[in-house]
């Protein structure tokens, strides 16, 4: 399917864009409840401070992953760097073949999506097992996450129900009892757990993990080998910079002032702990982060904190829903990484699937440009691929615009035509277009600086009445 | 007595003239000297936002070379007045303008007035419209003015915020994205009870009128300029 | 070249930097902690993970405290950990205690995974969030409130700190003390299936907090604190 068909088929859907207006609606409020002045009087403050810390780590990044590495190993933990996907998968694979593992489990991470972790190692023959609920969900029904902190959105109880192999009529609560017992199984029996990580901290050499369910926990805690997959960006200088970011992540993403668990994991378990992994592993990935770092103007868009909120304030995505999307990341968040990891050749439809509404820019936690890295996205799409149609459309705009005698006398034939002849709207696509969604307004006779001239020249007509 | 220059844009020139007659009208009573200069045309605003920024300039140069000089340049339209204020200096860098004003931020923050006398007897919802909400950040100010013409109640939307999908070269290309975000918008004016739906912009205000007339609604659309030249 | 040489090579070349170029000072650390009254914070964190669907109770003393505990448990199996302000709520016989207790040697997971309800203290207190603080380093296995589905904590009144600012003004590298810090805002939940609200999906369902206002033991010192 190509976009456009997928997009249609998101339209054409009810009950998914009942479900996904709602439930972002539902986030939205949440959002907006948790960061009203009266309940956070230094919300812009702390999402200014946010914004300033992530320029400076992201601007000195080799510095704060050798940082980072050092701490890591000194916890006793080890750092694999992996240039792309393929050397990431590679060392899982290696790692479960020399431990001969069979079972592991993963806590939800958008990073282990965009490297296909899981494909890789069900071919292989080990058994993965998503264990956020909403993944797990998706995960039976051989499906990919639909939105970046809720991946079953799209999925009715019904439609949860027979993915479960559960009555159709079961309650929301039966199900995830059901899935919670299958899970704890494989909690307690995986030789490996697999998480993201939500923030790498330089000067502690930990991860934080984020969550309301406790699977992370259980993925990081019960099974011997832990594995965290973490993008170069992810870094922070210090923990006590969680002070800020914390504050931001929970209440953008859903309205809680924090989520349930909040880990702060520094390599494996210690002399003397009683439980914890005995081995950690962080897989540091860029698959194509640097490339996106070298653009002075566009880096910003690897602030990004994972929060979603783009999305739910998103009048496209909320009308498009995340599967209309070309990749694991979608909503506006999605728009600007996409090209810029891709290539902005592969969808250069992209940026322009957008209103400029700005609302992502205005909710968006460590405050990215995002309506501006979209302006600038199209104008690098206008500039590589030379649409001649609509070259030649805007240059003729730009002539007439700046030939004033020739714009009103253009404005009058198609004041004349419009009233006239209005079924030959219909021949020109772009008001066919518009006609296949709503009504022209009615074309008016005279324009304004023909009304002003005869109001300047004394004919009371010039005025003007009430519309009513 | 203020001398203010107009910029009608060019969807109110050609689409909407009454629009910007009663700009001039309420502007008028107000006490301003209006001066229209006739060379105006456009923004820039379709090509920049579709990408042609050489196009875009060019246009641009066209309107600075026609309002050279005029010390206040008024817009009856948030994304004009954007384009101008905020996104000329990605055009011309180095360049800063502030002689544009949107016509409701013009009334309450330069004239100092909420009450411009008018009077309309009606049922008023008021949308947000995406560039005077969140690039110029005005909220409150034409609310204050219709809350202030004799006869009208104001009721708020629950999607005043939410954009209308116009977005320009948005509504054709996107199409059938742009008219469901608009029939949602529409949903949720009707579900206010008020007979007519006021804008400060008028793509926004095509958008959804265009939306409510395929729907069949009754719900009319107008300007804040008309509702406050109303007598 | 390793990996790690070709991604530290992209970074410098996409910034600009050369090797062994340190970075200047980054932003100030933000810390403000807004100036509370412990009463005030009792009762903030109370309403705050009441509001989660949690309990609080605050219990006088150390005496207190274990009927408190003694009614919650309620004849339910249980394991609970071995930090001192435990030890005054159970018989030191208990052999419940050492399951979920000090070392690995003693450590036993099937007893987390089989027991009703896991006790634990916790190291400190969050009153604006409602949130319990947990360093693995005080001896509290990470599973004991995560595996079973109640959760008890048992904490002295003075470690209820104001929120995340003071915590970290008071820890600021948690990772020294521990390898697992935990923050604990309330009982496990989803909204996973049509934005329902679950609790315990596969954390506890259910959190109580036993405050503790007076810790001193009954042998008069107040090694009851953790």
């Amino acid at each position: 399917m190509n976009y456009q068909e997928k997009i249609t088929g998101a339209l054409d859907d009810p009950k998914l864009q009942l479900a996904i207006y709602t439930a972002t609606g539902r986030l939205a409020e949440g959002r907006r409840k948790a960061v009203v002045a009266d309940v956070l009087p230094d919300y812009q403050e702390l999402r200014q401070h946010a914004h300033d810390i992530k320029k400076h780590t992201l601007d000195h990044l080799d510095s704060y992953l050798v940082e980072f590495e050092r701490n890591v190993v000194a916890r006793g933990g080890q750092v694999i760097w992996a240039n792309d996907a393929t050397e990431a998968c590679d060392f899982v694979r290696n790692l479960v073949r020399e431990r001969a593992a069979k079972l592991v489990v993963k806590s939800k991470s958008m990073t282990t999506e965009e490297i296909h972790l899981n494909h890789r190692l069900e071919s292989d023959g080990v058994e993965v097992v998503e264990t956020d609920l909403g993944e797990y969900i998706i995960q039976l029904a051989g499906e990919t996450p639909y939105h970046i902190i809720a991946p079953a959105l799209h999925k009715t109880r019904e439609q949860v129900a027979a993915v479960l192999d559960s009555p159709l009529d079961s309650t929301a609560e039966e199900l995830t009892a059901k899935a919670r017992a299958a899970l704890r199984k494989k909690f307690l029996e995986a030789d490996i757990g697999i998480t993201g990580a939500n923030f790498l901290v330089a000067d502690s050499g930990a991860i934080v993990l984020v969550e309301n369910e406790g699977n992370a926990r259980l993925s990081s805690a019960a099974p011997r080998i832990h594995i965290a997959v973490a993008g170069i960006e992810k870094v922070i200088p210090r923990a006590q910079d969680l002070a800020v970011f914390l504050k931001l992540l929970a209440r953008s993403a859903t309205g809680q002032p924090l989520s349930v668990y909040t880990s702060l994991l520094a390599g494996p378990r210690r002399e003397g702990e009683p439980d914890g992994p005995d081995e950690f592993y962080l897989l540091l990935l860029d698959n194509g982060r640097t490339r996106v770092l070298a653009d002075r103007e566009k880096r910003q868009s690897l602030y990004c904190i994972r929060c979603g909120a783009c999305l739910n304030h998103c009048p496209v995505y909320r009308k498009i829903g995340g599967y209309s999307y070309p990749w694991v990341y979608s909503g506006p968040i999605g728009k600007i990484l996409t090209p810029q990891f891709m290539g902005i050749e592969q969808d250069p439809w992209l940026p322009f699937a957008s209103s400029l509404c700005g609302a992502c820019g205005e909710v968006c936690p460590v405050k990215i440009d995002l309506p501006k890295i979209l302006l600038d996205l199209r104008a690098e799409v206008v500039a590589r691929r030379k649409n001649r149609s609509e070259l030649r459309a805007f240059r003729i705009f730009s002539w007439i615009m700046r030939h004033p005698r020739a714009y009103a006398r253009m404005g009058q034939l198609a004041r004349i035509a419009a009233r006239t002849a209005p079924g030959a709207a219909k021949m020109f696509g772009p008001l066919n277009a518009w006609l296949s969604q709503r009504d022209l307004p009615a074309m008016p006779e005279r324009s304004f600086r023909e009304l002003w001239r005869d109001r300047k020249s004394g004919d009371p007509a010039g005025k003007s009445g009430n519309k009513s | 007595m203020p001398r203010v220059s107009i910029f009608v844009t060019c969807i109110v020139d050609q689409v909407f003239p009454r629009v910007g007659m009663a700009m001039a009208d309420v502007l008028e009573r107000a006490g301003c000297e209006i001066e229209f200069r006739e060379e105006q045309t456009c923004c820039g605003q379709p090509a920049f936002n579709s990408g042609y920024r050489e196009e875009a300039r060019g246009v641009a140069r066209h309107f600075l070379d026609v309002f050279e000089g005029a010390e206040y340049i008024v817009v009856p339209s948030g994304s004009c007045a954007a384009m101008i204020a905020h996104h000329y200096a990605d055009l011309f860098p180095g360049h800063h303008e502030s002689r544009v004003w949107e016509f409701s931020q013009f009334l309450t923050a330069v004239l100092h007035l909420e009450d411009v006398d008018a009077s309309l007897d009606g049922t008023v919802t008021y949308h947000d419209s995406c560039h005077a909400l969140r690039e110029l950040k005005i909220k409150d100010a034409p609310r204050r003015l219709l809350q202030n013409v004799r006869g009208l109640r104001l009721v708020e939307m629950d999607a005043a915020e939410e954009c209308c999908g116009f977005g320009g070269t948005f509504s054709v290309k996107f199409a059938e994205v742009s008219g469901a975000i608009a029939r949602t918008k529409i949903d949720s004016i009707a579900r206010t009870g008020a007979d007519t739906v006021v804008s400060i912009d008028s793509s926004c205000l095509m958008q959804i009128d265009g939306a409510l007339r395929r729907a069949g609604s009754n719900i009319r659309t107008m300007h804040l300029a008309e509702v406050l030249a109303s007598r | 070249m390793t990996a790690r040489d070709q991604m530290l090579m992209r970074v410098r070349g996409a910034l600009g930097r050369s090797p062994n170029h340190p970075p200047p000072e980054p932003p100030p650390v933000r810390l403000q902690i807004p100036p509370t009254q412990l009463a005030e914070r009792v009762g903030q964190f109370s309403s705050a993970l009441t509001a989660l669907g949690g309990t609080v109770i605050v219990a006088e003393n150390l005496a207190a405290a274990k009927k408190a505990l003694t009614s919650l448990v309620n004849g339910r199996t249980f394991v609970a950990s071995s930090a001192p302000i435990l030890k005054e709520l159970f018989e030191k016989s208990d052999e419940r205690i050492s399951q979920a207790g000090d070392s690995p040697a003693t450590f036993s997971r099937g007893a987390c995974a089989a027991a009703e309800i896991g006790v634990s203290s916790a190291e400190f207190a969050l009153a604006d969030t409602g949130s319990l603080v947990f360093l693995s380093e005080s001896r509290e296995s990470r599973l004991i409130s995560l595996l079973p589905p109640v959760h008890i904590a048992v904490i002295a009144r003075k470690k209820i700190l104001s929120g995340l600012d003071e915590l970290f003004t008071l820890v600021p590298q948690p990772a020294a003390q521990s390898s697992a810090m935990a923050l604990i805002t309330g009982p496990s939940r989803t909204a996973d299936i049509e934005m329902r609200l679950v609790r315990g999906v596969h954390g506890p369902g259910e959190i109580h907090v036993i405050i503790v206002e007076d810790v001193t033991t009954s042998q008069g010192d107040a090694s009851g604190e953790t």
